[in-house]
């Protein structure tokens, strides 16, 4: 039996769901389209931050033959309190205290100049390897500046820099010298996550 | 009178609309599909480049320490290789872990300078290297405190030339294969003949080829680099800082990384210690 009538109808049936589902589909787009959100139409926004990022550790990470460069030193220099470090307004202090941080002064004074004036927010943190009683080295990462968790549209901008005994890396510091049989000390990942607020 | 059911014309309707529908999704679909195909590999958030130089740094900074800490005490060459060696492949045996982190492998080769020649005096100390080039800029003359050569000619004529800060040319010496020859422009009389010995090495600063003498600031160029290998020392003030630029050797070096997107194998030559 031919049925126009019910070939109508499901037609009819899938017309319409074929403009819900498209109207579905533009009101989740149009409603979504935040600067905190991962598409791809900001995908601008990430590649702008990226760049800024890795601006930033060229900068820190420059040096002539026979110097040592900015990001090297604050390294060498760096000591680690169990407390990471938070932007508190004027200052980076000591999370809970009003304590100012006293040592990565180069990498500080240049997020001061950079990321914070353009109200970008930025996590820090340090990767390293660690002996443990075997031996045996394991990697270990540290927060050193925390300012919470980052949105989904976040990037993460790292620069590894390799550290030398003759470097003289702080002896208070958490990272440790890997290969004492040798010159070399250890190597250090240093990660900078940026997002915007 | 009743409404006439036409329903091939509402058949004609429908599939019409629906013929559009599809359209719109069609175009839909093909811009998503062009946009995710046309973005390139390294454009937005895949850091395989910056991944890819920043090893190659590390790389050759670690070259270069392993190279000065193994041969600044002296001694044989067995000694001082074995020493690189040691540190070269501790580092190499870390490498892979910092790179585990992020999903991605990481691996170095290298060489010792065991049986191997000096460095070209080429911009970059291979074979195929700039012939002339500069060497450092904004010379303070008399600070310089090192300045020595080691040299071995494979053609006729190398040079090693001042130039002031107008460009004009100063002070050179050039070695041929039975002498060398200083000349002084700001002394018409100071120029010096001598025989050239290959391989020995000359202190620039001594007498008769007092470089320090010269008016500063001077930029030193090399000329004919293809000419010649060995090694070369220079030390002083630039710019009002201290500087240093040695090259004894260069070393073939090769990185590898791979990660989810990209697997890459860089060869690079590494100039040391400086």
């Amino acid at each position: 039996m031919f049925d126009d009538k019910a070939q109508l109808h499901t037609l009819e049936g899938v017309a319409a769901a074929s403009i819900m589902l498209i109207v579905i589909i533009y009101a989740i787009d149009a409603t979504s389209m935040t600067p905190l959100t991962a598409s791809t139409s900001n995908v601008h926004v990430e590649a702008e931050l990226q760049s800024m990022g890795r601006d930033i550790f060229n900068i820190l990470d420059y040096a002539e033959p026979g110097y040592r460069s900015k990001l090297k030193s604050d390294i060498v220099a760096w000591t680690w309190n169990p407390k990471e470090y938070i932007w508190s307004g004027s200052n980076y202090t000591e999370k809970g205290t009003t304590n100012v941080t006293g040592n990565l002064t180069n990498i500080t004074e240049l997020f001061n100049a950079t990321l914070i004036r353009q109200g970008t927010a930025h996590n820090l943190d340090f990767i390293f390897l660690y002996p443990d009683p075997d031996n045996k080295t394991y990697p270990v990462k540290i927060k050193v500046i925390f300012n919470g968790d980052p949105s989904n549209n976040a990037v993460i901008v790292s620069r590894k820099i390799v550290l030398q005994d003759s470097d003289n890396v702080n002896t208070d510091s958490t990272i440790k010298d890997i290969d004492p049989s040798s010159n070399f000390y250890n190597i250090v990942d240093i990660k900078l996550t940026l997002w915007r607020m | 009178m009743g409404l006439i059911e036409d329903h091939d014309a509402q058949f004609m309707l429908l599939a019409g609309f629906l013929i559009g529908i599809g359209l719109v999704i069609t175009t839909v679909m093909l811009n998503s599909i062009m946009f995710e195909g046309n973005m390139a590999i390294e454009s937005v958030t895949e850091n395989s480049k910056y991944d890819m130089v920043n090893l190659m740094q590390i790389t050759t900074d670690e070259i270069r320490s392993a190279y000065r800490n193994a041969t600044e005490k002296g001694g044989t060459v067995p000694n001082t290789t074995k020493n690189f060696t040691k540190q070269v492949n501790n580092f190499s045996a870390t490498l892979p872990k910092i790179y585990s982190m992020y999903g991605g492998g990481a691996r170095i080769s290298y060489e010792n300078w065991t049986n191997k020649g000096f460095a070209n005096f080429t911009e970059n100390g291979m074979p195929g290297g700039k012939d002339n080039w500069t060497l450092v800029e904004g010379v303070n003359a008399s600070s310089v405190t090192v300045f020595n050569v080691s040299i071995n000619l494979t053609g006729s004529i190398f040079k090693i030339e001042a130039r002031n800060s107008a460009d004009s040319f100063v002070w050179s010496i050039e070695f041929n294969n039975s002498n060398y020859n200083v000349t002084n422009v700001t002394n018409a009389s100071n120029y010096t003949i001598g025989t050239f010995i290959s391989g020995s090495q000359y202190n620039l600063t001594s007498h008769p080829f007092d470089f320090n003498y010269l008016s500063s600031p001077v930029s030193i160029h090399i000329i004919n680099g293809k000419n010649a290998f060995g090694k070369y020392k220079i030390q002083g003030l630039a710019n009002n800082r201290n500087f240093t630029r040695e090259r004894d050797y260069v070393l073939n070096t090769s990185v590898a990384i791979s990660t989810t997107k990209v697997k890459a194998n860089i060869s690079m030559p590494v100039s040391v210690p400086w």
